[in-house]
């Protein structure tokens, strides 16, 4: 199944990897076996040696993964284990905290994304945040997702009605809320429907990735079965991260499983990374055993 | 348990009786001047020139007062609103914006007469203007701007601190997170901070005794637009306020008919604060159901 490399034009780290995928080829089919074989193959996401700092006390150190263009990865791991801290350095979060200290590398498509000169706010248009609570703003279900191509300076009228059901369709929540669009308040909506909304106004700045932060904490199991569903669906498109304390969720929706735990010296760090299936039924490092099968965390 | 849901009830009625206290309070205070003006109030009040002797009107105070608070208000708005987003989102803790909010504590607690001997001081006789409404302006700027500050930083703190993340991880930049995600939400809390400072420059005399004038002007002559001291649109005009006027009426009492005019110019100034803080609420929210496209 190398075939692959023959198929698409792999590049060199430093040149954006190509979003497509011929059609030809089953994409959930293919999806676990990229992830699994090659890594480097089309590596989207790369940390290297990172290592996280709130003043003094190490959140997470020398953490080393890469994710795979258009795959699921999923962060397990116990409370204050730092997953979530990981998670933001992609999308430069962690910038926002006072006293926060990022080291080591972190690469989007081969190109760092803390060297000199990288603005955060162009990392954080490449990549879209779903957090833990759903968080639309007190507009319009149209508004909200309008709120990040009008920042970008969309102001076509006809363009954004075409993001906006593009990306309500693509979050599926397109047909619920279609007679509605200007006239109700995303809060308006259920806590799932909410997310979902999320969920679209980050699809509609076109991002390559989608960080998810526990996006199904707050929903009940019917809300969060149309989440992971959705995520299945986006991979095509997407390359998604997403922490979960669910281990079934991970399970469910990943492609890769990344297990963290917290150290000794209280500072968070990565056990095992694996395929999804080996992590849950075959890990190799004793602490994923113990957490995955229930005896610890 | 008993005893629990006792004092549950207990701590109800308390707390609806003392609500009752301050609604009766306010209705009694507007029914008493009500009351005591039907007897000579009439429209033309509002529409003619105060007298010496007798009845006669208010209009050129009703100007004078509308024209202070939109004076006070062009300058204290744009300043405090901008200063509020400064301290709350750019200033940050340290001893300078420590500095600025025990000043900003300071300034709103000297009383409004030393306010105004110092507005007297600078602008009336330092600067040489006289009694004119720009120097009452800006000595109302001096409690105004403080308390309208502190209020504005207070209402864009009080935005959730996950409105920020979601706009600044969606590509924004700091200012369109502000212009955009945070002030909207603070509108309410700003328009009710703009609501409190108007009614100060609505109700305040002692402050504008000494700076905007307290001579009763005769009569105005509306088409007369220029910067000329004389003409009522100037802000050199000598500015007599409403209330400047009901305490000047009350207290020099030569008019015969001083109580009646007192009374009924109360009513007047009590219905236009009303007026005022219903329509700038109206007018927040309209602001809001417009940013926000609903």
């Amino acid at each position: 199944m190398d075939t692959q490399q023959g198929d698409v034009p792999v590049t060199s780290a430093t040149a954006p990897a190509p979003r497509a995928v011929p059609s030809s080829i089953p994409l959930p089919a293919l999806q676990p076996m990229l992830a699994g074989m090659d890594p480097d193959a089309s590596v989207k996401l790369r940390a290297k040696d990172l290592s996280i700092r709130y003043g003094t006390r190490v959140a997470v150190r020398d953490v080393t993964l890469d994710v795979s263009e258009h795959s699921v990865m999923a962060f397990i791991g116990p409370s204050g284990c730092g997953k979530s801290t990981v998670l933001r350095c992609f999308d430069r979060m962690n910038d926002l905290i006072p006293g926060a200290v990022v080291q080591g590398t972190v690469e989007l498509d081969g190109e760092s994304m803390y060297g000199p000169g990288v603005l955060p706010v162009e990392v954080r248009r490449k990549v879209g945040l779903v957090f833990q609570r759903p968080n639309p703003f007190p507009m319009s279900i149209y508004e909200n997702v309008a709120y990040g191509p009008r920042r970008f300076g969309q102001k076509d009228r006809g363009k954004l009605d075409e993001t906006v059901e593009r990306s309500l369709r693509h979050a599926a929540l397109w047909d619920e809320v279609k007679d509605e669009l200007r006239k109700k308040s995303g809060l308006a909506l259920s806590g799932g429907q909410q997310q979902r909304l999320c969920i679209a106004r980050a699809l509609a700045t076109d991002p390559e990735v989608i960080l998810m932060d526990e996006p199904c904490s707050a929903l009940d199991p019917i809300a969060t079965l149309k989440i992971e569903e959705l995520i299945a669906q986006l991979k095509a498109d997407y390359t998604i991260v997403i922490v979960t304390h669910n281990m079934q969720q991970a399970a469910r929706v990943s492609d890769r499983t990344a297990f963290f735990t917290l150290g000794e010296d209280r500072a968070g760090y990565l056990v095992e990374l694996d395929d999804t299936l080996k992590i849950f039924t075959n890990p190799t490092n004793q602490l994923t055993e113990d957490y995955v099968s229930g005896r610890f965390g | 348990m008993r005893r629990v849901l006792l004092a549950d009830r207990l701590a109800t009625a308390t707390l609806w009786a003392l609500a009752l206290f301050v609604v009766a309070i306010l209705v009694s205070i507007i029914a008493y001047f009500v009351v005591s003006s039907i007897p000579t109030f009439s429209l033309a009040f509002l529409f003619s020139d105060p007298v010496d002797s007798g009845i006669g009107g208010i209009l050129p105070l009703l100007w004078n007062s509308a024209y202070m608070l939109v004076l006070t208000m062009l300058l204290t708005i744009p300043i405090a609103v901008l200063g509020g987003i400064y301290m709350a989102e750019y200033a940050g803790e340290n001893r300078f914006t420590n500095a600025i909010r025990f000043s900003q504590e300071l300034i709103s607690s000297v009383p409004s007469i030393v306010v105004g001997l110092f507005g007297m001081t600078l602008f009336v006789a330092g600067l040489g203007w006289g009694f004119t409404a720009l120097g009452g302006a800006l000595t109302l700027l001096v409690f105004n701007l403080p308390l309208l500050l502190r209020l504005s930083e207070q209402a864009i703190r009080a935005v959730p601190a996950d409105e920020r993340a979601a706009s600044l991880a969606l590509g924004s930049t700091q200012w369109q997170t502000i212009r955009h995600a945070v002030l909207p939400i603070a509108i309410p809390g700003i328009v009710t901070g703009i609501v409190l400072t108007a009614g100060r420059v609505f109700g305040e005399a002692a402050a504008l005794l000494f700076t905007a004038g307290v001579a009763t002007p005769a009569h105005y002559d509306f088409t007369f637009v220029s910067l000329d001291p004389r003409s009522p649109w100037s802000p050199f005009h000598q500015a007599t306020t409403l209330s400047v006027f009901i305490w000047n009426t009350n207290s020099e009492a030569n008019n015969p008919q001083h109580t009646e005019v007192a009374a009924m110019s109360s009513m007047v100034l009590l219905f236009l604060v009303l007026a005022f803080n219903l329509s700038s609420r109206w007018l927040g929210g309209a602001l809001q159901r417009r940013v926000s496209g609903l």
